[in-house]
Protein backbone atom coordinates (compact mmCIF):
# COMPACT_ATOMS: atom_id res chain seq x y z
CA UNK A 1 0.00 0.00 0.00
CA UNK A 2 1.34 3.40 -1.01
CA UNK A 3 2.22 5.68 1.86
CA UNK A 4 -0.09 8.68 1.78
CA UNK A 5 1.24 12.17 2.33
CA UNK A 6 1.01 13.08 6.02
CA UNK A 7 0.74 9.46 7.07
CA UNK A 8 3.05 8.50 9.91
CA UNK A 9 4.94 5.21 9.96
CA UNK A 10 2.82 4.06 12.92
CA UNK A 11 -0.41 4.82 11.11
CA UNK A 12 0.85 2.99 8.04
CA UNK A 13 1.76 -0.09 10.09
CA UNK A 14 -1.64 0.03 11.77
CA UNK A 15 -3.32 0.16 8.36
CA UNK A 16 -1.28 -2.76 7.03
CA UNK A 17 -2.02 -4.73 10.21
CA UNK A 18 -5.72 -3.96 9.81
CA UNK A 19 -5.69 -5.14 6.21
CA UNK A 20 -3.98 -8.40 7.18
CA UNK A 21 -6.45 -8.92 10.02
CA UNK A 22 -9.45 -8.17 7.77
CA UNK A 23 -8.11 -10.53 5.10
CA UNK A 24 -7.85 -13.29 7.70
CA UNK A 25 -11.37 -12.61 8.96
CA UNK A 26 -12.65 -12.56 5.39
CA UNK A 27 -11.31 -15.99 4.47
CA UNK A 28 -11.44 -17.92 7.75
CA UNK A 29 -14.38 -20.31 8.19
CA UNK A 30 -17.46 -19.22 10.10
CA UNK A 31 -16.72 -21.83 12.76
CA UNK A 32 -13.73 -19.69 13.78
CA UNK A 33 -15.12 -16.21 13.13
CA UNK A 34 -18.71 -16.92 14.17
CA UNK A 35 -18.34 -14.83 17.30
CA UNK A 36 -18.03 -11.67 15.16
CA UNK A 37 -21.81 -11.63 14.77
CA UNK A 38 -21.96 -10.14 18.26
CA UNK A 39 -19.99 -7.14 16.96
CA UNK A 40 -22.82 -6.30 14.60
CA UNK A 41 -25.14 -5.57 17.52
CA UNK A 42 -23.79 -2.05 18.09
CA UNK A 43 -23.99 -0.71 14.51
CA UNK A 44 -27.38 -2.37 14.09
CA UNK A 45 -28.64 -0.78 17.30
CA UNK A 46 -27.48 2.60 16.00
CA UNK A 47 -28.69 2.32 12.42
CA UNK A 48 -31.85 0.20 12.48
CA UNK A 49 -33.98 2.67 14.54
CA UNK A 50 -33.11 5.42 12.06
CA UNK A 51 -34.19 3.25 9.13
CA UNK A 52 -37.71 2.66 10.49
CA UNK A 53 -39.29 5.95 9.25
CA UNK A 54 -37.50 5.56 5.91
CA UNK A 55 -38.76 1.99 5.55
CA UNK A 56 -42.30 3.20 6.25
CA UNK A 57 -41.84 5.95 3.69
CA UNK A 58 -40.52 3.40 1.22
CA UNK A 59 -43.51 1.11 1.83
CA UNK A 60 -45.88 4.05 1.57
CA UNK A 61 -44.47 5.10 -1.80
CA UNK A 62 -43.92 1.71 -3.37
CA UNK A 63 -45.64 -0.90 -1.25
CA UNK A 64 -49.36 -0.19 -1.66
CA UNK A 65 -49.15 0.28 -5.44
CA UNK A 66 -47.06 -2.84 -5.76
CA UNK A 67 -49.30 -4.89 -3.53
CA UNK A 68 -52.45 -3.65 -5.22
CA UNK A 69 -51.21 -5.17 -8.44
CA UNK A 70 -50.23 -8.37 -6.74
CA UNK A 71 -53.45 -8.86 -4.78
CA UNK A 72 -55.64 -11.37 -6.60
CA UNK A 73 -59.37 -10.99 -6.98
CA UNK A 74 -61.37 -12.24 -3.96
CA UNK A 75 -63.52 -14.43 -6.21
CA UNK A 76 -60.39 -15.96 -7.74
CA UNK A 77 -59.09 -16.76 -4.27
CA UNK A 78 -62.38 -18.35 -3.24
CA UNK A 79 -62.54 -20.37 -6.44
CA UNK A 80 -58.97 -21.55 -6.02
CA UNK A 81 -59.69 -22.40 -2.39
CA UNK A 82 -62.75 -24.38 -3.38
CA UNK A 83 -60.80 -26.23 -6.07
CA UNK A 84 -58.03 -27.03 -3.64
CA UNK A 85 -60.52 -28.30 -1.03
CA UNK A 86 -62.14 -30.53 -3.64
CA UNK A 87 -58.74 -31.82 -4.70
CA UNK A 88 -57.79 -32.54 -1.08
CA UNK A 89 -61.08 -34.38 -0.51
CA UNK A 90 -60.55 -36.45 -3.66
CA UNK A 91 -56.99 -37.27 -2.68
CA UNK A 92 -58.08 -38.27 0.80
CA UNK A 93 -60.78 -40.56 -0.61
CA UNK A 94 -58.28 -42.08 -3.02
CA UNK A 95 -55.81 -42.49 -0.19
CA UNK A 96 -58.39 -44.27 1.96
CA UNK A 97 -59.34 -46.54 -0.94
CA UNK A 98 -55.72 -47.46 -1.58
CA UNK A 99 -55.08 -48.07 2.11
CA UNK A 100 -58.06 -50.42 2.26
CA UNK A 101 -56.91 -52.20 -0.86
CA UNK A 102 -53.43 -52.50 0.58
CA UNK A 103 -54.79 -53.98 3.78
CA UNK A 104 -56.86 -56.42 1.74
CA UNK A 105 -53.85 -57.46 -0.31
CA UNK A 106 -51.82 -57.94 2.87
CA UNK A 107 -54.45 -60.34 4.17
CA UNK A 108 -54.48 -62.24 0.87
CA UNK A 109 -50.71 -62.61 0.98
CA UNK A 110 -50.72 -63.51 4.68
CA UNK A 111 -53.35 -66.18 4.23
CA UNK A 112 -51.40 -67.84 1.45
CA UNK A 113 -53.51 -67.18 -1.60
CA UNK A 114 -52.14 -68.67 -4.76
CA UNK A 115 -51.13 -65.20 -6.00
CA UNK A 116 -47.81 -66.52 -7.28
CA UNK A 117 -49.58 -68.58 -9.94
CA UNK A 118 -51.89 -65.80 -10.99
CA UNK A 119 -51.31 -63.13 -13.56
CA UNK A 120 -53.56 -60.12 -13.93
CA UNK A 121 -55.07 -58.20 -16.81
CA UNK A 122 -56.53 -54.77 -16.21
CA UNK A 123 -59.48 -54.12 -18.50
CA UNK A 124 -62.22 -51.48 -18.81
CA UNK A 125 -65.88 -52.31 -18.52
CA UNK A 126 -67.61 -51.54 -21.83
CA UNK A 127 -71.15 -52.51 -20.96
CA UNK A 128 -73.37 -53.22 -17.97
CA UNK A 129 -76.52 -55.33 -18.02
CA UNK A 130 -77.64 -55.14 -14.42
CA UNK A 131 -81.34 -55.11 -15.30
CA UNK A 132 -81.14 -58.45 -17.04
CA UNK A 133 -82.05 -61.59 -15.13
CA UNK A 134 -78.39 -62.53 -15.00
CA UNK A 135 -76.60 -59.34 -14.02
CA UNK A 136 -73.51 -59.18 -16.17
CA UNK A 137 -70.91 -56.73 -17.36
CA UNK A 138 -68.99 -56.70 -20.62
CA UNK A 139 -65.23 -56.32 -20.26
CA UNK A 140 -62.79 -55.35 -22.99
CA UNK A 141 -60.42 -58.31 -22.66
CA UNK A 142 -60.79 -61.67 -24.33
CA UNK A 143 -59.11 -64.90 -25.20
CA UNK A 144 -56.33 -63.02 -27.00
CA UNK A 145 -55.27 -61.76 -23.57
CA UNK A 146 -55.55 -65.21 -22.07
CA UNK A 147 -58.99 -64.79 -20.49
CA UNK A 148 -60.85 -68.07 -20.09
CA UNK A 149 -64.20 -69.13 -18.74
CA UNK A 150 -64.01 -69.23 -14.97
CA UNK A 151 -61.49 -66.39 -14.64
CA UNK A 152 -62.20 -64.14 -11.67
CA UNK A 153 -62.82 -60.41 -12.10
CA UNK A 154 -62.02 -58.13 -9.20
CA UNK A 155 -62.35 -54.42 -8.54
CA UNK A 156 -60.51 -52.11 -6.13
CA UNK A 157 -57.69 -54.67 -6.07
CA UNK A 158 -59.48 -57.23 -3.89
CA UNK A 159 -63.29 -57.08 -4.19
CA UNK A 160 -64.66 -59.99 -6.19
CA UNK A 161 -66.81 -58.57 -8.99
CA UNK A 162 -67.76 -61.81 -10.67
CA UNK A 163 -66.72 -64.73 -12.80
CA UNK A 164 -66.16 -64.90 -16.57
CA UNK A 165 -68.96 -66.89 -18.20
CA UNK A 166 -68.39 -66.16 -21.87
CA UNK A 167 -65.30 -65.19 -23.86
CA UNK A 168 -64.58 -64.11 -27.40
CA UNK A 169 -61.33 -62.87 -28.90
CA UNK A 170 -61.55 -59.29 -27.66
CA UNK A 171 -64.21 -59.21 -24.93
CA UNK A 172 -65.66 -61.34 -22.19
CA UNK A 173 -68.83 -61.43 -20.14
CA UNK A 174 -68.57 -61.37 -16.37
CA UNK A 175 -71.44 -62.65 -14.28
CA UNK A 176 -71.63 -60.47 -11.21
CA UNK A 177 -71.16 -61.97 -7.75
CA UNK A 178 -74.57 -60.60 -6.75
CA UNK A 179 -76.30 -61.98 -9.85
CA UNK A 180 -79.24 -64.26 -9.10
CA UNK A 181 -77.57 -66.89 -11.28
CA UNK A 182 -74.56 -67.08 -9.00
CA UNK A 183 -74.57 -70.34 -7.11
CA UNK A 184 -74.07 -70.63 -3.36
CA UNK A 185 -70.46 -70.42 -2.31
CA UNK A 186 -68.45 -70.81 0.86
CA UNK A 187 -67.10 -67.68 2.51
CA UNK A 188 -65.29 -66.77 5.71
CA UNK A 189 -66.23 -63.98 8.10
CA UNK A 190 -62.95 -62.52 9.33
CA UNK A 191 -63.78 -62.18 13.04
CA UNK A 192 -60.12 -61.49 13.73
CA UNK A 193 -57.13 -61.48 11.39
CA UNK A 194 -56.59 -65.18 11.95
CA UNK A 195 -59.92 -66.56 13.17
CA UNK A 196 -62.89 -67.04 10.90
CA UNK A 197 -66.49 -68.13 10.93
CA UNK A 198 -67.57 -70.01 7.86
CA UNK A 199 -70.80 -69.35 6.05
CA UNK A 200 -72.49 -70.24 2.78
CA UNK A 201 -73.62 -67.17 0.87
CA UNK A 202 -76.15 -66.75 -1.87
CA UNK A 203 -77.24 -63.61 -3.75
CA UNK A 204 -80.33 -61.88 -2.46
CA UNK A 205 -82.26 -58.78 -3.42
CA UNK A 206 -80.69 -55.33 -3.46
CA UNK A 207 -77.23 -56.48 -4.51
CA UNK A 208 -76.61 -58.18 -1.18
CA UNK A 209 -75.47 -61.68 -0.22
CA UNK A 210 -76.96 -63.69 2.60
CA UNK A 211 -76.26 -67.04 4.16
CA UNK A 212 -76.29 -69.13 7.33
CA UNK A 213 -73.31 -69.00 9.64
CA UNK A 214 -71.70 -72.34 10.41
CA UNK A 215 -70.79 -72.23 14.07
CA UNK A 216 -67.75 -74.13 15.32
CA UNK A 217 -68.39 -77.21 17.39
CA UNK A 218 -65.96 -76.08 20.12
CA UNK A 219 -68.12 -74.23 22.74
CA UNK A 220 -65.20 -71.98 23.80
CA UNK A 221 -64.57 -70.96 20.22
CA UNK A 222 -68.26 -70.44 19.64
CA UNK A 223 -68.33 -68.14 22.66
CA UNK A 224 -65.28 -66.18 21.52
CA UNK A 225 -66.11 -65.70 17.85
CA UNK A 226 -68.81 -63.09 17.54
CA UNK A 227 -69.73 -61.89 14.03
CA UNK A 228 -70.37 -58.18 13.83
CA UNK A 229 -71.28 -55.59 11.24
CA UNK A 230 -68.20 -54.16 9.55
CA UNK A 231 -66.19 -57.37 9.49
CA UNK A 232 -64.74 -58.43 6.17
CA UNK A 233 -66.04 -61.53 4.43
CA UNK A 234 -63.70 -63.44 2.12
CA UNK A 235 -64.07 -66.15 -0.48
CA UNK A 236 -63.32 -69.74 0.53
CA UNK A 237 -62.29 -72.59 -1.75
CA UNK A 238 -64.94 -74.67 -3.43
CA UNK A 239 -67.76 -74.56 -5.96
CA UNK A 240 -67.31 -72.88 -9.30
CA UNK A 241 -64.78 -70.39 -7.96
CA UNK A 242 -61.15 -71.05 -8.91
CA UNK A 243 -58.25 -71.02 -6.50
CA UNK A 244 -57.32 -67.49 -7.61
CA UNK A 245 -60.52 -66.27 -5.90
CA UNK A 246 -59.62 -67.64 -2.47
CA UNK A 247 -59.40 -65.00 0.26
CA UNK A 248 -60.56 -62.23 -2.04
CA UNK A 249 -63.10 -59.88 -0.48
CA UNK A 250 -66.72 -60.78 -0.94
CA UNK A 251 -67.96 -57.82 1.05
CA UNK A 252 -68.51 -56.41 4.52
CA UNK A 253 -70.97 -57.76 7.09
CA UNK A 254 -74.06 -55.56 6.88
CA UNK A 255 -76.06 -57.23 9.64
CA UNK A 256 -76.59 -60.46 11.55
CA UNK A 257 -80.12 -61.76 11.30
CA UNK A 258 -82.14 -64.78 12.28
CA UNK A 259 -81.93 -67.45 9.59
CA UNK A 260 -85.07 -67.93 7.50
CA UNK A 261 -83.88 -70.95 5.53
CA UNK A 262 -85.64 -74.29 6.17
CA UNK A 263 -82.36 -75.89 7.21
CA UNK A 264 -81.24 -73.03 9.42
CA UNK A 265 -83.98 -72.84 12.06
CA UNK A 266 -82.57 -71.31 15.19
CA UNK A 267 -79.36 -70.36 13.48
CA UNK A 268 -78.04 -66.95 12.57
CA UNK A 269 -77.54 -65.64 9.08
CA UNK A 270 -75.15 -63.02 7.85
CA UNK A 271 -76.03 -60.29 5.33
CA UNK A 272 -73.06 -59.11 3.29
CA UNK A 273 -72.74 -56.01 1.13
CA UNK A 274 -69.93 -55.84 -1.46
CA UNK A 275 -67.46 -53.00 -0.93
CA UNK A 276 -68.30 -51.80 -4.45
CA UNK A 277 -72.00 -51.14 -4.37
CA UNK A 278 -73.54 -51.89 -6.80
CA UNK A 279 -71.04 -54.12 -8.56
CA UNK A 280 -72.49 -53.22 -11.97
CA UNK A 281 -71.13 -49.67 -11.56
CA UNK A 282 -67.52 -50.80 -11.64
CA UNK A 283 -65.62 -49.00 -14.41
CA UNK A 284 -62.56 -51.20 -14.58
CA UNK A 285 -61.79 -54.71 -13.46
CA UNK A 286 -58.72 -56.80 -12.90
CA UNK A 287 -59.01 -60.25 -14.40
CA UNK A 288 -57.06 -62.82 -12.41
CA UNK A 289 -55.86 -65.50 -14.79
CA UNK A 290 -54.46 -68.69 -13.42
CA UNK A 291 -51.15 -69.41 -15.12
CA UNK A 292 -50.71 -72.78 -16.77
CA UNK A 293 -48.34 -75.10 -14.87
CA UNK A 294 -45.68 -74.90 -17.59
CA UNK A 295 -45.75 -71.08 -17.69
CA UNK A 296 -42.42 -69.46 -16.94
CA UNK A 297 -42.18 -67.63 -13.64
CA UNK A 298 -42.51 -63.84 -14.05
CA UNK A 299 -43.98 -64.03 -17.51
CA UNK A 300 -46.85 -61.59 -18.06
CA UNK B 1 -11.54 16.13 7.77
CA UNK B 2 -14.02 16.51 10.61
CA UNK B 3 -14.50 12.98 11.95
CA UNK B 4 -17.63 13.79 14.03
CA UNK B 5 -19.26 15.30 10.94
CA UNK B 6 -18.20 12.28 8.85
CA UNK B 7 -19.59 9.96 11.52
CA UNK B 8 -22.93 11.77 11.52
CA UNK B 9 -23.11 11.74 7.74
CA UNK B 10 -22.19 8.04 7.70
CA UNK B 11 -25.02 7.30 10.12
CA UNK B 12 -27.46 9.19 7.90
CA UNK B 13 -26.25 7.39 4.77
CA UNK B 14 -26.40 3.94 6.34
CA UNK B 15 -29.94 4.70 7.48
CA UNK B 16 -30.84 5.93 3.99
CA UNK B 17 -29.23 2.88 2.42
CA UNK B 18 -31.15 0.42 4.58
CA UNK B 19 -34.41 2.34 4.77
CA UNK B 20 -34.77 3.16 1.08
CA UNK B 21 -33.29 -0.08 -0.23
CA UNK B 22 -36.66 -1.54 -1.17
CA UNK B 23 -37.76 1.68 -2.80
CA UNK B 24 -35.00 1.48 -5.41
CA UNK B 25 -34.85 -2.28 -5.67
CA UNK B 26 -35.04 -3.83 -9.12
CA UNK B 27 -34.99 -7.60 -8.65
CA UNK B 28 -31.94 -8.27 -6.48
CA UNK B 29 -30.23 -5.08 -7.59
CA UNK B 30 -30.13 -2.16 -5.15
CA UNK B 31 -27.95 0.95 -5.25
CA UNK B 32 -25.35 1.34 -2.52
CA UNK B 33 -25.95 4.87 -1.27
CA UNK B 34 -23.13 4.59 1.26
CA UNK B 35 -20.71 4.23 -1.61
CA UNK B 36 -21.63 7.73 -2.80
CA UNK B 37 -20.33 8.95 0.55
CA UNK B 38 -17.15 6.92 0.05
CA UNK B 39 -16.67 8.70 -3.28
CA UNK B 40 -17.37 12.11 -1.69
CA UNK B 41 -14.76 11.45 1.01
CA UNK B 42 -12.32 10.03 -1.53
CA UNK B 43 -12.63 13.11 -3.72
CA UNK B 44 -12.12 15.66 -0.98
CA UNK B 45 -10.51 14.23 2.17
CA UNK B 46 -6.77 13.85 2.82
CA UNK B 47 -5.57 10.44 1.51
CA UNK B 48 -4.82 9.03 4.96
CA UNK B 49 -8.22 10.01 6.36
CA UNK B 50 -9.95 8.85 3.18
CA UNK B 51 -8.26 5.44 3.42
CA UNK B 52 -9.29 4.96 7.04
CA UNK B 53 -12.79 6.23 6.33
CA UNK B 54 -13.18 3.71 3.48
CA UNK B 55 -11.98 0.90 5.71
CA UNK B 56 -14.35 1.85 8.54
CA UNK B 57 -17.32 2.33 6.21
CA UNK B 58 -16.61 -1.06 4.64
CA UNK B 59 -16.30 -2.66 8.05
CA UNK B 60 -19.63 -1.17 9.11
CA UNK B 61 -21.19 -2.47 5.88
CA UNK B 62 -19.86 -5.95 6.71
CA UNK B 63 -21.37 -5.75 10.18
CA UNK B 64 -24.75 -4.48 8.99
CA UNK B 65 -25.20 -6.64 5.88
CA UNK B 66 -25.49 -10.15 7.21
CA UNK B 67 -25.18 -13.03 4.78
CA UNK B 68 -27.69 -15.89 4.62
CA UNK B 69 -26.36 -19.39 5.26
CA UNK B 70 -27.53 -22.57 3.54
CA UNK B 71 -29.40 -23.41 6.75
CA UNK B 72 -31.33 -20.14 6.49
CA UNK B 73 -29.53 -18.40 9.32
CA UNK B 74 -27.78 -15.02 9.19
CA UNK B 75 -24.00 -14.85 9.41
CA UNK B 76 -21.61 -11.95 9.77
CA UNK B 77 -18.42 -12.01 7.73
CA UNK B 78 -16.00 -9.22 8.55
CA UNK B 79 -13.63 -8.14 5.81
CA UNK B 80 -14.99 -8.42 2.26
CA UNK B 81 -16.54 -4.97 2.02
CA UNK B 82 -13.83 -3.37 4.14
CA UNK B 83 -11.16 -4.70 1.78
CA UNK B 84 -13.27 -3.83 -1.24
CA UNK B 85 -13.86 -0.24 -0.14
CA UNK B 86 -10.18 0.10 0.74
CA UNK B 87 -9.04 -1.09 -2.68
CA UNK B 88 -11.58 1.08 -4.49
CA UNK B 89 -10.51 4.06 -2.38
CA UNK B 90 -6.98 3.60 -3.67
CA UNK B 91 -8.45 3.80 -7.17
CA UNK B 92 -10.42 6.97 -6.29
CA UNK B 93 -7.34 8.57 -4.74
CA UNK B 94 -5.37 7.73 -7.87
CA UNK B 95 -8.08 9.13 -10.14
CA UNK B 96 -9.06 12.26 -8.25
CA UNK B 97 -6.38 14.57 -9.66
CA UNK B 98 -7.96 13.90 -13.05
CA UNK B 99 -11.51 14.56 -11.89
CA UNK B 100 -13.61 17.69 -11.71
CA UNK B 101 -14.74 17.43 -8.11
CA UNK B 102 -17.68 19.79 -8.60
CA UNK B 103 -19.13 17.79 -11.43
CA UNK B 104 -21.83 15.24 -10.53
CA UNK B 105 -20.73 13.08 -13.43
CA UNK B 106 -17.35 12.61 -11.73
CA UNK B 107 -19.24 11.22 -8.74
CA UNK B 108 -21.18 8.94 -11.02
CA UNK B 109 -18.14 7.65 -12.84
CA UNK B 110 -16.10 7.03 -9.68
CA UNK B 111 -19.08 5.42 -7.94
CA UNK B 112 -19.60 3.09 -10.90
CA UNK B 113 -15.96 2.04 -11.33
CA UNK B 114 -15.23 2.02 -7.59
CA UNK B 115 -18.31 -0.14 -6.96
CA UNK B 116 -17.15 -2.61 -9.58
CA UNK B 117 -13.69 -2.85 -7.98
CA UNK B 118 -15.19 -3.22 -4.53
CA UNK B 119 -17.78 -5.71 -5.78
CA UNK B 120 -15.22 -7.86 -7.56
CA UNK B 121 -13.23 -8.15 -4.34
CA UNK B 122 -16.36 -9.07 -2.36
CA UNK B 123 -17.29 -11.71 -4.95
CA UNK B 124 -13.72 -13.06 -4.97
CA UNK B 125 -13.63 -13.36 -1.18
CA UNK B 126 -16.95 -15.19 -0.94
CA UNK B 127 -16.12 -17.39 -3.91
CA UNK B 128 -12.81 -18.30 -2.25
CA UNK B 129 -14.77 -19.33 0.84
CA UNK B 130 -16.74 -21.87 -1.21
CA UNK B 131 -13.51 -23.89 -1.63
CA UNK B 132 -13.86 -25.25 1.90
CA UNK B 133 -17.61 -25.79 1.77
CA UNK B 134 -18.54 -22.57 3.51
CA UNK B 135 -22.06 -22.63 5.02
CA UNK B 136 -22.86 -19.26 3.41
CA UNK B 137 -25.28 -19.59 0.51
CA UNK B 138 -23.32 -18.19 -2.44
CA UNK B 139 -23.76 -18.39 -6.20
CA UNK B 140 -20.80 -16.54 -7.69
CA UNK B 141 -22.24 -16.01 -11.18
CA UNK B 142 -25.52 -14.63 -9.88
CA UNK B 143 -23.78 -12.44 -7.32
CA UNK B 144 -21.40 -11.08 -9.95
CA UNK B 145 -24.32 -10.05 -12.14
CA UNK B 146 -26.11 -8.49 -9.17
CA UNK B 147 -22.91 -6.67 -8.25
CA UNK B 148 -22.59 -5.22 -11.77
CA UNK B 149 -26.22 -4.13 -11.69
CA UNK B 150 -25.71 -2.57 -8.27
CA UNK B 151 -22.63 -0.75 -9.52
CA UNK B 152 -24.61 0.82 -12.35
CA UNK B 153 -27.44 1.83 -10.03
CA UNK B 154 -24.93 3.14 -7.48
CA UNK B 155 -23.32 5.27 -10.20
CA UNK B 156 -26.68 6.74 -11.16
CA UNK B 157 -27.64 7.32 -7.51
CA UNK B 158 -24.27 8.97 -6.86
CA UNK B 159 -24.94 11.56 -9.59
CA UNK B 160 -28.08 12.69 -7.74
CA UNK B 161 -26.57 12.40 -4.27
CA UNK B 162 -23.60 14.48 -5.36
CA UNK B 163 -25.96 17.46 -5.57
CA UNK B 164 -26.17 17.24 -1.77
CA UNK B 165 -22.68 15.88 -1.11
CA UNK B 166 -20.74 18.57 -2.99
CA UNK B 167 -22.14 21.38 -0.79
CA UNK B 168 -21.67 19.16 2.27
CA UNK B 169 -17.91 19.01 1.69
CA UNK B 170 -17.61 22.21 3.67
CA UNK B 171 -19.62 20.71 6.56
CA UNK B 172 -17.20 17.77 6.55
CA UNK B 173 -14.31 20.23 6.85
CA UNK B 174 -12.61 18.93 3.76
CA UNK B 175 -13.50 21.41 1.09
CA UNK B 176 -9.86 22.07 0.43
CA UNK B 177 -8.30 19.34 2.54
CA UNK B 178 -7.91 16.81 -0.17
CA UNK B 179 -7.05 19.17 -2.96
CA UNK B 180 -3.90 18.15 -4.72
CA UNK B 181 -2.40 20.28 -7.40
CA UNK B 182 -1.57 18.42 -10.53
CA UNK B 183 1.20 20.73 -11.71
CA UNK B 184 3.66 22.08 -9.13
CA UNK B 185 2.95 24.15 -6.02
CA UNK B 186 1.05 27.38 -5.93
CA UNK B 187 3.33 30.32 -5.58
Amino acid sequence: MVKSPGQTEGARRLLVGSVVLLTLFAILPLSITGWTRYLSALPRALVIPATAPLTKLSSWIRGPAQHRDELPNTQDVERTLSEQRTLIAQLRAENERLLKALEAMKVIVATGSSAANVRTVVAPVVGSFSMSPTSTIRVKAGSSEGVTKGSVAIGDLSQVVGIVTDVDARTCTVQLLTSKETKNFKAAIMVTETEILECVLAPTSGGLLKGDIEWPTDPAKRERLVPQAGQYVRMEAGGIWPNSAIRLVVGIVESIEQSTSPTGVGRKAVVVRPTIDPLSRVGEVILRLEASPDAKEGSP
Amino acid sequence: MSWPAALLLSWIFFALNHGLRDLFRIGDVTPNLVYALVVAIGLAAPPSAATWAALLLGLTTDLLDQMPTKAGEAATVIGPHALGYLASMQFILAMRPLMNKKNPLSFGFLALTGSIISGVIVVLVFTFRTIYNDPIAWHAKHELLVMLGSAVSTGIAAIFLSLALIPLSGFLGMAQGGQQRRFGKRA
